[in-house]
């Protein structure tokens, strides 16, 4: 495992992070281990989260894959109980399972299937990620962070849908946070551009929007990548750094978006 | 053309309003008080879709907000009550999203229903409305919010959830549908207007540590629908995707 620039600032701490079988998800995930947390990885193919646990384990950290599909309530509890059973309890569940957005759409053109999908997977799920940890987070003055998007705060013209429940999810961590701040539970969102096995596959369609219009707007002119890039905030978010930080949203896009 | 000739003509705009209690109610009022003839989406499950013509200025049109089907026979119903649709007006906020509740304890059920029921619903209402917006040459949507999804909320998740939601898909349909002539704003709005009164209070001192600019929260005729009036004029047609923060200077964090 390659030395943190920075002490290990997650030792001895409990994380679950959702989608975690690549992409963002997967980057979290291994960031966080290198700072010394207790890894849940949730994925709904476990194939892809034993390869993450896997890694993790080969860097000499320690980590626990389970199959989880977050639009199920059963499996959501799961992956928390497996994380206490295993790890003795839970200090913060990273919520980054979402659905694929498909291809590009106008509001009147989204197929319902992709409507569905995403609420299920950003809205419902959000609801079970944060009613199965409550118990856990109160009892260890843990976190909550969610995945948003820049898409949920300006909205977009391509993926509307998308932009809708990452907006619901960002409501959902400002509220969470005012209801939970006192107990000792803060929530927050981070809200990324990285390179994933999706976006990918989108440059491959639509090189000239992703290296034209998208690298225009980024000031450091790449597409984040999610260990060194987005994984790095999430290890701030979780650990005690952040521990007067809560209801926010930070945007982790190389400064495309600067409306705050 | 004057000022005077286009509001003339903004008055007689025809208005489709979704929701009929709270504000929703209020704004309705003003509209046709200021000459404009509105169809109101009343939320009743089962709803037919078809328009009392016999209500005077008003029509009402019952609408299952509950599925895709019902409620685009309700649009339907209510545009052809009117004779065509210049501005759709969201204001429709179920009695759960507005009491008080603790996250922990809302049941699924709840959160389903109510919850994603309303986005759900108002992802219904726009897809339905795109059409007619544009057999009528553009024309105005202007979605209602509490300013909670902005600021958050104890007690409010849902709320704040659906406010969000909303507040961004109406940044979504007006990016989409600007080519269309079809502008599309948020109005957020003072939440204390929403919630019963002893909550209220509360919510304004969790928001903000003065009170509102214009010392009152406002009043849905005449604060809110003369702002909803301006969105469907031409001369604001250049507006759209915004929120207007309308709260009488409460939250000032845009």
């Amino acid at each position: 495992m390659s030395a943190p620039l920075a002490p290990r600032l997650l030792e001895g701490k409990t994380l679950i992070v959702t989608g975690a079988g690549g992409g963002v998800g997967a980057g979290i995930a291994l960031a966080c281990a290198t700072h010394g947390a207790n890894v849940v990885i949730a994925a709904r193919r476990v194939e892809t989260g034993d390869e993450v646990a896997a890694e993790i384990t080969r860097r000499g950290g320690n980590a626990l894959s389970v199959r989880c599909d977050v639009t199920v309530a059963a499996d959501v509890r799961a992956a928390v109980d497996a994380a206490t059973d295993r790890f003795g309890g839970l200090d913060c569940l990273i919520h980054n399972a979402v659905a694929p957005v498909g291809e590009p759409h106008k509001v009147e053109d989204v197929p319902d299937a992709t409507w569905q999908a995403m609420m299920s997977t950003a809205v419902r799920a959000s609801y079970y990620c944060a009613q199965a940890a409550f118990a856990q987070l109160k009892a260890r003055g843990g976190t909550f962070i969610l995945l948003t998007s820049a898409a949920g705060v300006e909205g977009s013209p391509y993926i509307p849908a998308y932009g809708v429940v990452k907006a619901a999810q960002r409501g959902l961590a400002k509220s969470l946070a005012r209801e939970w701040g006192p107990l000792g539970i803060r929530v927050n969102c981070i809200a990324p551009v990285a390179m994933t096995p999706a976006m990918a596959v989108s440059a491959q369609k639509s090189p000239v929007f992703l290296e034209g219009r998208l690298m225009d707007r980024t000031p450091l002119r790449r597409i984040g990548e999610p260990e060194p890039d987005i994984g790095p905030v999430a290890v701030f978010l979780a650990s005690d750094l952040s521990r007067y930080v809560t209801g926010q949203t930070i945007v982790v896009d190389g400064g495309g978006f600067t409306a705050f | 053309m004057p000022l005077d000739e286009k509001r003339r003509l903004a008055t007689n705009r025809r208005v489709v309003v979704a929701g009929t209690a709270g504000p929703g109610a209020g704004i309705a009022a003003a509209l046709v008080a200021e000459g404009a003839r509105v169809a109101v989406l009343e939320p009743a499950p089962k709803g037919h879709g078809s328009a009392t013509p016999d209500d005077g200025p008003v029509h009402r049109v019952a609408c299952d907000f509950a599925s895709s089907a019902a409620v685009g026979a309700g649009v339907t119903a209510a545009v052809e009550a009117l004779g065509g649709i210049d501005q759709f007006v969201y204001a429709w906020y179920p009695e759960e999203l507005t009491t008080t509740s603790t996250f922990t304890e809302v049941p699924e059920e709840e959160w389903a229903r109510v919850c994603e029921g309303v986005l759900d619903a108002a992802w219904w209402l726009v897809r339905a409305l795109i059409a007619p917006l544009r057999s009528s040459g553009g024309g105005s949507i202007v979605f209602v919010v509490p300013t909670v999804g902005l600021t958050g909320a104890s007690g409010f998740v849902m709320l704040s959830v659906v406010a969000e939601g909303l507040r961004v898909l109406a940044k979504g349909c007006g990016r989409c549908w600007g080519e269309d002539g079809v502008a599309v704003n948020t109005l957020a709005t003072s939440p204390a207007l929403w919630v019963a009164p002893e909550h209220g209070e509360r919510l304004l001192r969790e928001i903000s540590l003065s009170v509102p600019a214009m010392g009152r929260v406002g009043d849905p005729g005449r604060d809110l629908a003369p702002v909803i009036e301006l969105l469907g004029t031409e001369e604001a047609h250049f507006l759209t995707a915004g929120t207007l923060v309308t709260d009488g200077g409460l939250w000032m964090g845009l």
